[in-house]
């Protein structure tokens, strides 16, 4: 598993240098091509990358990675969780080929690192963490991933970043027009996936279906414990997904939009390498309904957004007698009005009540947290538009305590092509249910964990002929009373400690295109250390360590081609070795993948055939995200997809 | 490009070196330990040395064996992987000596690991579901201890194969205790509040006693044969209680009672049999009964306050009397998610030394 390793790292340097070499590329270049239209990754203070206009307007200086629609219909047919891992540097938590993953930025644990859909929090209220493995590509049409606390604009729980999912639906228009697709996909390891997809726009009415279902034997080869080769058992995953979205014009300016997003995976939980054999296996089934009103007018924006999830996870284990069953509930409510006074000012208002409650089956009991809270964001827009600066804040009453949670952040564009920001938030979780009120374990005396959060960086955008994103950012962030689960036969969370991470990410991609082919290059990285700094437990030899399952650095690279109808992409993935332990006594190896990503488009008539095909992991590398639980080796998954109008 | 854009595109060179500078800091320390120390040399004769289980963390396979020279008090690190190359996997709980070999029963990999007493090399496996403790009954025949089923296996400590089983009326058997010709078998099944006893010649379950309190974990016999039977659940609400069984008849004769959430683990006499310590837990800093306790077998009522307090936050997880000295060995697991610490007190209660050794001390086994 070490012989990699070294390769990692010249990888890993060589991503670096090569950002480098982006930022000596000022004015050698006098590409003389005609400039063409390009996606652009990384945002701008006024770039709609986003529905929500707290990504939109009142973040001007935060750091959002946002996945551009190539990636998305490269990835369509795999979870979110594979999307991420190789293309955003954030640590995703993988327990294998579509198993558990959980997100982590910036060093912050999985419940500090939040998950929205269409604005609406959808992590397991018991849990507080979201399983990116079960968010599928293809239901998405916007994914922005937010670095660094925005707990005024978000709520609690929004420490180390936050991944943004949204649904788009087709423009109204005055015909009506239909679009139906059918897609087929297989893979390695018994993959086998069919899906279809229609839209319908007319002048007043849209809607969007979305199904697909998939089955997957997870039966690749590994070597245990022993040095013996073995086939993974125990490790089916199967799953049915569909989205449904409805919007109704009432007039120009009121939309009424209902969204209806049903899924329910079946996952066998294979060994793991200490394991003689597992029977264990968890259906997590979840409802997600979605209700919102958006008022639209010159100056002002209103809406009301409600929501229903419904979340059932039966974990079942036979061989020590566990069933355990249970049942998470949230309702959520907002109200907001966001306000143009004028060119200079902005004002948005907004009322967010979150009502959870878990409802536990095998033990019969019932645990409820409701959160209610006022927010409200200001951006002040100056000096020719060149300065964003926006003051965010919200007070919020959870259970029984309240807490203010204020920000500000801001960017200013120095010239057209170098844009400075920086963010300051207040930082705040309070405990999950499941850590309050766990069988057993849970601790109903914990403190929400709090602190601060400080981040600055640049972006550098040039179009010449060619097309340079560069940019760099640098936080600092503060936690105390970090809640850590300790335990053997029992775990239980505690308030133990201080924790101070900071760091630094970058993100460069170029483009340049000549003729019909247009060259992509993109290096993204991450440097993080987070370490305990002050902690209550006697004796602590964490003092100064890097926490748990946190790599100190890790990076994605992309290069590859457009031409004509034919997109290929080469991925390169690393990351480094991950502490298991407090005090780093205990380590897990890095690891990198190579990826090889092919996507051809064959028009039929008006209609498309698209082909999409990966090669994951194609230098066959033995890697484990997590301790214990080996990661497949070279794997392919091709897909065809036709879509027809009409 | 004018010269601004060359000076904010070196500041970006230099932030990229630094950024580079910053990747250089990690070390591989791989699935062992930083410092992993030697292998211990064979055992002589007359040498006594301590093994320490430390259980690892739960889920993350990183148990580990280590042990102490009790002459020259050298402590050897990793004994297990060190000689043999491998990880002992997941929970390692208890350690048993029969004849020349040791008997590792590491619970969440579902196996016994045998190893030569003298050399610590890798004799075999026994693959047995969830196995807690082993108790010896001759050469040719021990007793296994499982969780979650009703089952006690029967294993042959010669040929390392599972001869039978014996079917407990109750769930987990979990301490056993020799005395004569029956095992007291004590099953920690929150529905069940007797302790079994099992006839060694026909394997078989041969009569019950009735205990104070529901789901017994360990009997112990003092020096006058009377047994200690310690029984409770906390977490699921079953208080602990300590009854004291007659030599002949089984029936309780005395019994004590803890308060409501004293959770009470891991009792064990000292070398004379007439003091019984025991380890209070207290996970969540609630009851503050946290720490090692100890009783005479001639006191009315249980003690009220630690002979070793645990501070706050800390709770320990592994106790043992040396059976020559009666130093007492305390287990700091610190929260299991770091390494843990030996420390060793002599009877009195003063501190001798303390070490630290790998995650989750929890069992000591004195082999002389």
């Amino acid at each position: 598993m070490n012989r990699f390793t070294g390769l990692n790292k010249i990888f890993f340097i060589t991503a670096l240098l090569t950002a480098m070499l982006f930022s000596f590329a000022d004015a050698a270049a006098q590409v003389t091509d005609t400039l063409k239209e390009v996606k652009i990754r990384a945002r701008r203070a006024k770039a709609k990358i986003a529905n929500d206009e707290r990504i939109n307007t009142y973040s001007p200086g935060q750091t959002v990675i946002t996945i551009d629609s190539t990636t998305l219909e490269q990835y369509r047919f795999q979870s979110m969780a594979n999307l991420l891992a190789q293309q955003v540097p954030v640590f995703v938590k993988s327990y294998g080929l579509n198993n558990v993953a959980t997100l982590n930025f910036r060093g912050a644990s999985a419940a500090q690192s939040q998950v929205y859909w269409n604005g609406i929090p959808i992590q397991n209220a018991a849990l507080g963490i979201a399983d990116v493995s079960l968010l599928p590509v293809e239901l998405m049409n916007k994914v922005n991933v937010v670095y660094g606390s925005s707990s005024a604009l978000w709520g609690s729980g929004n420490v180390g970043g936050a991944l943004l999912v949204e649904n788009d639906l087709p423009a109204f228009s005055d015909s009506t027009a239909f679009t139906q697709s059918a897609s087929a996909v297989a893979g390695s390891f018994g993959h086998y996936r069919f899906g279809i997809r229609s839209t319908m726009s007319e002048k007043r009415f849209a809607y969007s279906i979305n199904l697909f279902g998939q089955s997957i034997k997870n039966d690749f080869g590994y070597i245990d414990a022993n040095g013996d080769n073995k086939r993974m058992d125990n490790a089916q995953l199967q799953s049915g997904v569909g989205l449904l979205q409805a919007a109704y014009k009432i007039n120009e300016k009121n939309v009424v939009t209902a969204r209806a997003w049903y899924q329910q995976y079946y996952r066998e939980i294979p060994p793991a390498l200490f394991e003689s054999l597992s029977l264990k296996n968890q259906r997590d089934e979840t409802i997600r309904l979605m209700l919102d009103w958006n008022r639209k007018s010159v100056k002002t924006s209103t809406y009301l957004k409600t929501a229903y999830i419904r979340d059932f996870v039966w974990y079942k284990d036979t061989t020590v007698f566990v069933d355990s069953r249970n049942f998470t509930n949230q309702l959520y409510a907002e109200a907001g009005i966001d306000h143009r006074f004028n060119e200079h000012h902005k004002l948005m208002v907004f009322t967010p009540v979150h009502i959870s409650w878990i409802d536990r089956v095998t033990l019969g009991d019932r645990y409820t947290q409701n959160r209610y809270a006022l927010a409200a964001a200001y951006l002040f827009t100056g000096i020719q538009d060149k300065l964003n600066i926006s003051l965010n804040g919200r007070g919020e009453i959870v259970n029984d305590i309240s807490i203010l949670l204020p920000g500000m952040n801001a960017s200013y564009d120095i010239t057209g092509w170098l844009q400075l920001r920086a963010n300051i938030q207040r930082t705040y979780r309070v405990p999950t249910l499941n850590e309050l009120y766990y069988n057993p374990g849970g601790n109903p005396f914990l403190k929400p964990e709090k602190g601060w959060n400080e981040d600055a960086g640049y972006t550098v955008s040039i179009k010449q002929g060619w097309t340079l994103q560069h940019s760099l950012s640098a936080y600092n962030r503060v936690i105390d009373d970090w809640i850590l689960w300790l335990g053997g036969a029992i775990w239980t969370p505690h308030n133990i400690a201080t924790v101070h991470s900071r760091g630094m990410e970058t993100e460069n991609r170029f483009m340049y295109t000549s003729g019909s082919v247009t060259f992509h290059l993109g290096i993204n990285a991450a440097y993080t250390i987070a370490t305990t700094k002050v902690s209550y437990l006697p004796g602590d030899r964490s003092i100064g360590k890097q926490i748990p399952y946190t790599p100190r650095y890790n990076g994605q690279g992309n290069a590859g081609i457009t031409w004509k109808r034919l997109y290929l992409n080469y991925n390169h993935t690393y990351t480094a070795l991950r502490y298991i332990t407090t005090d780093e006594s205990f380590s897990i190896p890095g690891y990198a993948t190579g990826n090889l990503q092919l996507m051809y488009n064959i028009p039929v008539g008006v209609n498309l055939l698209q082909l999409t095909a990966q090669c994951n992991n194609i230098w066959n590398n033995r890697y484990m995200v997590v301790n214990a639980r080996p990661m497949p080796g070279i794997n392919w998954l091709a897909g065809l997809n036709f879509s027809f109008s009409h | 490009m004018d010269r601004a854009v060359q000076q904010i595109l070196r500041f970006s060179v230099v932030a990229c070196l630094l950024f580079a500078a910053a990747c250089n800091k990690d070390k591989n320390t791989g699935a062992t330990p930083s410092n992993p120390g030697q292998a211990p040399p064979v055992t002589g004769t007359g040498e006594r040395n301590v093994y320490i289980a430390c259980e690892g963390s739960f889920g993350n396979g990183n148990a580990s064996l280590y042990m102490q020279n009790l002459a020259t008090l050298t402590l050897y690190e990793n004994v297990y992987l060190n000689i043999n190359g491998k990880s002992i996997g997941d929970v390692f709980q208890s350690i048993q000596r029969i004849d020349d070999r040791l008997f590792l029963c590491v619970n969440n990999s579902d196996k016994i690991l045998v190893i030569n007493a003298k050399t610590r090399n890798y004799e075999g496996t026994i693959n047995i579901p969830k196995p807690r403790y082993i108790l010896p009954i001759n050469s040719d025949k021990a007793y296994v201890s499982t969780l979650y089923s009703n089952k006690v296996y029967i294993i042959n400590p010669r040929t390392l194969q599972i001869l039978n089983t014996i079917e407990v009326p109750a769930k987990n058997p979990e301490g056993m205790m020799l005395k004569g010709s029956k095992v007291y078998i004590c099953p920690w099944d929150t529905a069940c509040n007797k302790v079994y006893t099992a006839d060694i010649i026909t394997d078989k379950i041969t009569d019950s006693f009735v205990v104070v309190g529901y789901a017994p974990q360990h009997a112990l016999v003092d020096k006058d044969g009377f047994i200690w039977v310690l029984s409770g659940n906390a977490e699921k609400k079953k208080w602990a209680a300590l009854s004291v069984l007659a030599p002949g008849t089984g029936d309780v004769v005395q019994s004590f009672k803890f308060k409501e959430l004293q959770d009470v683990i891991k009792p064990t006499f000292n070398k004379a049999g007439d003091m019984l310590y025991f380890i209070g837990v207290d996970y969540k800093g609630i009851t503050g009964y946290n720490g090692i306790f100890r009783m005479s077998v001639n006191d009315s009522k249980l003690p009220g306050t630690p002979f070793i307090p645990a501070q706050k936050f800390q709770y320990f997880w592994g106790l043992g009397i040396d059976p020559l000295t009666d130093d007492i060995y305390v287990g700091d697991p610190k929260g299991f998610m770091q390494q843990g610490t030996v420390a060793v007190y002599s009877s009195d209660g003063s501190r001798k030394r303390t070490f630290a050794v790998g995650i989750g001390p929890g069992y000591f086994y004195f082999d002389e």
